[in-house]
């Protein structure tokens, strides 16, 4: 009797010792699981989603924003485009970017391959700083260094310089990278966090207007798809009557939901672009662009 | 003398009733503004912050600058209401964030 005992305390042992086995198994793959989804994976997620509510669009067609939605819209925006309103600013930002500075070097001199063709890749993870570097930033690092006052960042020269080079980037998918590095995935998941995160008196975060209300209309204007707006900016925007950069856009958002909007270029803001412009990893820069 | 009485106290009830006006202290506005400037602040540093909070208190300060007291009290105590709201909508958030669920559908 006490052996048929044993013998069975002895089977639920080995029992409990297999479940016990499999549990922790399944926990480790799990955890492998959520590691794994970086942002990459994140892009997967956020571009399918939009392929999924705009299927007869393509990356490129997304860029297109609220003009996919309002044929009169699309016309208008036809018309303006017959002599667009930032070539005057492109003209400028060559001229100023191709002006030397006082002691003799360009901007050019700054950046990779002249700084033609480079804007795609902007914001940038800086491994020296550990930081995002815009590059509205890095025109104003590159005067710096070369013993020249900062240009202010949301409306101006400088956005007038950011908008030659990204005249020089037209066509060219957006790049964005974010490298394996647990200070570039901090600064990727903080924009990301700020993206999401509900503001101002209406609770509203930038999803609710860009992602499920995107193709839908708030009062007057329709809703474009947070996929392929940054590949536009800098913009002309008639309500601006000038051209301004994707921050200055940011804090009109952020009015417009009531928050009180973060400053231009700080890490947050910065952040926010960074992860913002990831979002539209693949499609065509069409920069600079005219909105209303 | 009942008479003089009764008019003497008539009359001070007449004074009572119309001296609210001067009940609000200036001095209280002026803390409960720096109050609800403070709590805003602290809000916005927290990435918080609304811009009717912004208003309310350029619209106290200007009630008390015309000598209205009682109206700058009342403008600023809301205004440190919602100061007080955003900052815990931005704490909240900050740990409570997350992607829309039909993201995982």
């Amino acid at each position: 009797m006490i052996r048929i005992i044993n013998s069975s305390v002895a089977q639920v042992a080995q029992v409990t010792q297999k479940v016990a086995w499999y549990a922790i198994a399944l926990a480790v793959v799990t955890m492998l699981n959520t590691a794994a989804a970086g942002p990459k994976e994140d892009l997967d997620k956020y571009q399918g989603f939009f392929k999924q509510r705009f299927p007869e669009l393509d990356l490129a067609g997304l860029a297109n924003g609220m003009y996919n939605f309002s044929e009169d819209k699309r016309n208008q925006y036809n018309d303006i485009m017959e002599f667009p309103p930032y070539d005057v600013a492109v003209e400028e930002g060559k001229e100023l970017y191709t002006t030397p500075f006082k002691n003799g070097k360009h901007y050019a001199d700054c950046f990779a391959q002249g700084g033609e063709g480079i804007a795609q890749s902007y914001p940038k993870f800086d491994k020296g700083t550990g930081k995002v570097q815009t590059l509205a930033a890095a025109i104003n690092e590159c005067r710096k260094n070369n013993g020249e006052a900062p240009l202010k960042y949301l409306k101006g020269n400088l956005v007038k310089i950011q908008a030659y080079m990204a005249e020089t980037s037209r066509g060219k998918p957006i790049n964005i990278q974010v490298p394996d590095d647990p200070r570039a995935i901090a600064a990727y998941e903080e924009g990301k966090r700020i993206y999401f995160t509900r503001r101002g008196p209406r609770e509203f975060a930038c999803y609710h207007c860009h992602w499920e209300a995107s193709g839908m209309r708030i009062r007057g204007n329709e809703l474009s798809p947070a996929v392929g707006q940054a590949a536009n900016f800098p913009v002309y925007r008639s309500k601006w009557g000038e051209i301004g950069s994707i921050q200055r856009r940011y804090i009109g958002c952020m009015r417009n939901i009531g928050a009180v909007p973060l400053k231009e270029q700080t890490e947050a803001m910065n952040n926010l672009e960074y992860f913002h412009t990831y979002l539209s990893n693949g499609v065509p820069m069409n920069a600079p662009n005219s909105r209303f | 003398m009942m008479k003089k009485l009764q008019r003497l106290f008539l009359i001070s009830v007449v004074m009572c009733l119309s001296m609210p006006v001067w009940a609000v202290d200036e001095q209280q506005v002026q803390q409960t503004i720096e109050a609800a400037k403070s709590a805003f602040n602290k809000a916005v540093a927290e990435q918080g912050g609304w811009m009717s909070t912004k208003k309310l208190l350029k619209d106290a300060e200007l009630s008390a600058a015309k000598g209205d007291q009682q109206k700058a009290l009342e403008l600023a105590n809301q205004a440190k209401h919602e100061a007080e709201l955003s900052y815990a909508q931005s704490t909240t958030q900050k740990q409570k964030w997350s992607e829309p669920a039909y993201l995982d559908q």
